[in-house]
C-alpha cells in the first residue's frame, strides 16, 4: 500500500501503455481492442465481485461494462485524465445501477447465510485433504476471506465503494474523489468509517457463528 | 450502525462522551493519514494526544486499523473470472464483432431496420451514433436485393396471396372469365351490361333454390290452413245469445261448453311444456288469423266467455238467493 516513486515510476508507464491502446483502438485496431480486454477485464471483474459478493453477477458486469466502454470509447479523452480512473467511472455508475435494480431481492438476505458456493471459501477439496497444518491454516486462511467478503457486502454501499478502491485497487484519495464525484475529505471520512464498520461486522459475524 | 453511531460521527446528534470533543472531527479526518504513516510529525503529536484522552476515537482508530489489515488479507487474493468471459467480450465488443454483426445482421429494407452492413465501413463505436441520414436509407432501401429481401417477407408473400385468392373467388363467382376478356369488354355499357347480367343470374339462381321452393310452399299450407279454419272456430266459440234467454241457462251452457272445448283443443293440440316452443302453435295462429277475419271478435271467445260468467254469476246467483230469501 505504499507508494514508492519506483511504483509511481511503474505505474505511469503501465498507464501510458494503456494509453496508446486506447489511441490504436479508437483508430479502429482489432488487436489494439483484444489486448486492452485482456488487460483490463480482470481488474473489473475484481472490482464487481469484491462489491456484488457473486460471480455471475460480475460477470455479467464486467461483459456490460466492455460493451459501455467500447460504445463510449470516442468520448474518452487521453489528454484530460487516466484511463483507468474513467474505466472504474464506469464500473461504479454500472454497479451503483445493479445496486439500485436488485435492491428487493436482497431485502430478504440474511447475516446468517451460509457461505456455501463464495469464490474464496474452501472447496469440497480443501474440506476432504488431509488436515496437516499448513493445510488447516489455508482452509482457515480462506474462511476468514470469505467472512471478510460477506461483511464487505453488509457494508452500505457508499463506504463499500471508498473501502474497495483503496484496499484493493490501490487507488490514491484524489482518484477515487474523481470516481465517487466527493471532496477527497468526504473520501478519507468514508474509508476509515468503512474499515471500522468492516471489523465490527465481522466480529459480530464471528459472535452468531460462535452462539 | 446502531453500535458505530454511538461514536460522535459527522451528522450524529449524540452528545459527545469525549474530554476533547472539539478535535474528534479533526482526529477522523487524520485517521487514514494516520494509517498510511503520512501525517506529518506536528498532525501525529495531536492526533496521539487526543487518542489518549478520547476512548471513541481510540476505539475507532483501533477498528479502522483492523478492517485495513482485514482488507489486506483480501487484497493478495484477486478473484478470478472464468476463460468464459473473455471469449463472450471479444465475441460482443471490438471491430472484430461488430463487422461480424454487420454480415449477419438484417439488410436494410422498407420494412426492417436500418442496414448495418452500410455502417460497417465506419465502426459503431466511433460513430456519434448508428442512425443513417433519410437519403442514405433511402437509398439502401432501394437497391434491388433489398426490394427482393422486402418481397420475400412471409407477411407480404400471404397477404399478395390472400389478394389473389380473395379476386379469383370473386371473380368466379361473378362469372367473369379472364381468358375471354377483351378490350371491348371494359367500355361503359358493356360494363353496365355485365352488371345487370350478373344481377340477374344471381337473382335466378336464389329463386332456383331448392330452399326457397319449400318456405314458399310451407307458407301457402298455412295460408291454407288458416282459410280453412275460419269457418269451423268463430261457429264454435261464439256464444249464441238467441240459443238461452235466461242467465242461468246461458251459465249452464257456457259450464258445459267449456270442459268439453278444453278437452278438444287439450286433444288436437296437447298442453305445452313450459319454455316449449310450442305455446306458439299453429292453432293460435290460425284463431288469430280467424279473429281478422272477423272484425269485432276476440281472437278467443270461446275461452274468455266461460271465465267471465264462471267468476261472477255465482256470486250474483248467491247474492239473489241470500236476498231472496231475507
Amino acid at each position: 500500500m505504499d507508494r514508492t516513486p519506483g511504483h509511481d515510476a511503474a505505474q505511469e508507464a503501465a498507464q501510458e501503455a494503456i494509453a496508446k491502446l486506447v489511441r490504436q483502438c479508437i483508430a479502429g485496431d482489432g488487436q489494439a481492442w483484444q489486448q486492452l480486454v485482456v488487460s483490463q477485464h480482470r481488474r473489473i471483474y475484481a472490482i464487481c465481485y469484491r462489491f456484488t459478493g457473486s460471480s455471475t453477477d460480475s460477470e455479467d458486469l464486467t461483459q456490460d461494462v466492455f460493451l459501455k466502454l467500447y460504445k463510449n470509447l470516442s468520448s474518452f479523452e487521453v489528454q484530460k485524465g487516466s484511463f483507468q480512473t474513467w474505466v472504474t467511472t464506469l464500473t461504479r455508475n454500472l454497479l451503483v445501477d445493479h445496486f439500485r435494480r436488485t435492491r428487493l431481492d436482497r431485502a430478504s438476505d440474511s447475516l446468517d447465510a451460509t457461505f456455501d458456493g463464495e469464490e474464496d471459501g474452501p472447496t469440497m477439496a480443501d474440506r476432504l485433504a488431509d488436515p496437516g497444518k499448513s493445510q488447516e491454516q489455508h482452509v482457515a486462511s480462506l474462511q476468514l476471506k470469505s467472512r471478510i467478503q460477506d461483511a464487505l457486502k453488509q457494508l452500505s454501499p457508499e463506504l463499500r465503494e471508498a473501502v474497495i478502491l483503496r484496499d484493493l485497487e490501490d487507488m490514491d484519495y484524489k482518484e477515487i474523489a474523481q470516481v465517487l464525484r466527493i471532496p477527497e475529505g468526504t473520501v478519507k471520512s468514508r474509508i476509515s468509517r468503512g474499515r471500522g464498520e468492516l471489523a465490527r461486522l465481522l466480529q459480530r459475524i464471528e459472535k452468531q457463528q460462535m452462539m | 450502525m446502531a453500535e458505530f453511531n454511538q461514536f460522535n460521527q459527522f451528522g450524529n446528534k449524540q452528545p459527545s462522551r469525549s474530554p476533547d470533543p472539539a478535535h474528534c472531527a479533526q482526529c477522523e479526518a487524520m485517521l487514514t493519514d494516520a494509517l498510511d504513516r503520512t501525517l506529518s510529525a506536528e498532525d501525529q503529536t495531536i492526533f496521539d494526544r487526543h487518542l489518549a484522552i478520547c476512548p471513541d476515537c481510540s476505539r475507532m482508530f483501533i477498528d479502522a486499523r483492523l478492517g485495513a489489515d482485514l482488507m489486506s488479507k483480501l487484497h493478495d487474493s484477486r478473484p478470478e473470472p472464468t476463460s468464459a468471459l473473455l471469449e463472450r467480450i471479444l465475441a460482443t465488443t471490438g471491430p472484430e464483432a461488430e463487422k461480424y454483426a454487420a454480415s449477419t445482421a438484417r439488410q436494410n429494407t422498407l420494412l426492417s431496420y436500418p442496414a448495418p452492413a452500410a455502417a460497417a465501413a465506419i465502426p459503431a463505436a466511433y460513430t456519434a451514433s448508428n442512425v443513417l441520414p433519410f437519403k442514405k436509407r433511402l437509398a439502401n432501401a432501394f437497391r434491388p436485393s433489398a426490394l427482393a429481401h422486402t418481397l420475400m417477407q412471409p407477411r407480404l408473400a400471404m397477404t399478395a396471396a390472400m389478394a389473389f385468392f380473395s379476386i379469383a373467388l370473386t371473380l368466379n363467382l361473378t362469372g367473369v372469365h379472364i381468358t375471354q376478356l377483351r378490350a371491348s369488354d371494359f367500355t361503359p355499357s358493356s360494363i353496365k351490361r355485365t352488371f345487370y347480367d350478373t344481377n340477374a343470374r344471381v337473382v335466378r339462381s336464389i329463386d332456383n333454390l331448392r330452399v326457397v321452393y319449400e318456405l314458399e310452399s310451407r307458407v301457402r299450407d298455412l295460408q291454407r290452413d288458416s282459410d280453412g279454419g275460419d269457418a269451423t272456430v268463430p261457429a264454435q266459440n261464439s256464444p249464441a245469445p238467441s240459443q238461452s234467454n235466461s242467465p242461468s241457462d246461458q251459465n249452464k251452457n257456457d259450464r258445459n261448453q267449456a270442459p268439453e272445448q278444453q278437452n278438444q283443443e287439450k286433444r288436437s293440440n296437447p298442453h305445452p311444456r313450459s319454455g316449449s316452443s310450442r305455446s306458439l302453435g299453429l292453432e293460435r295462429s290460425r284463431k288469430f288469423t280467424a279473429s281478422l277475419a272477423q272484425p269485432g271478435s276476440s281472437p278467443e271467445p270461446g275461452h274468455e266467455a266461460p271465465q267471465v260468467f264462471d267468476i261472477f254469476t255465482p256470486k250474483i246467483y248467491n247474492s239473489i238467493e241470500q236476498g231472496g230469501q231475507a
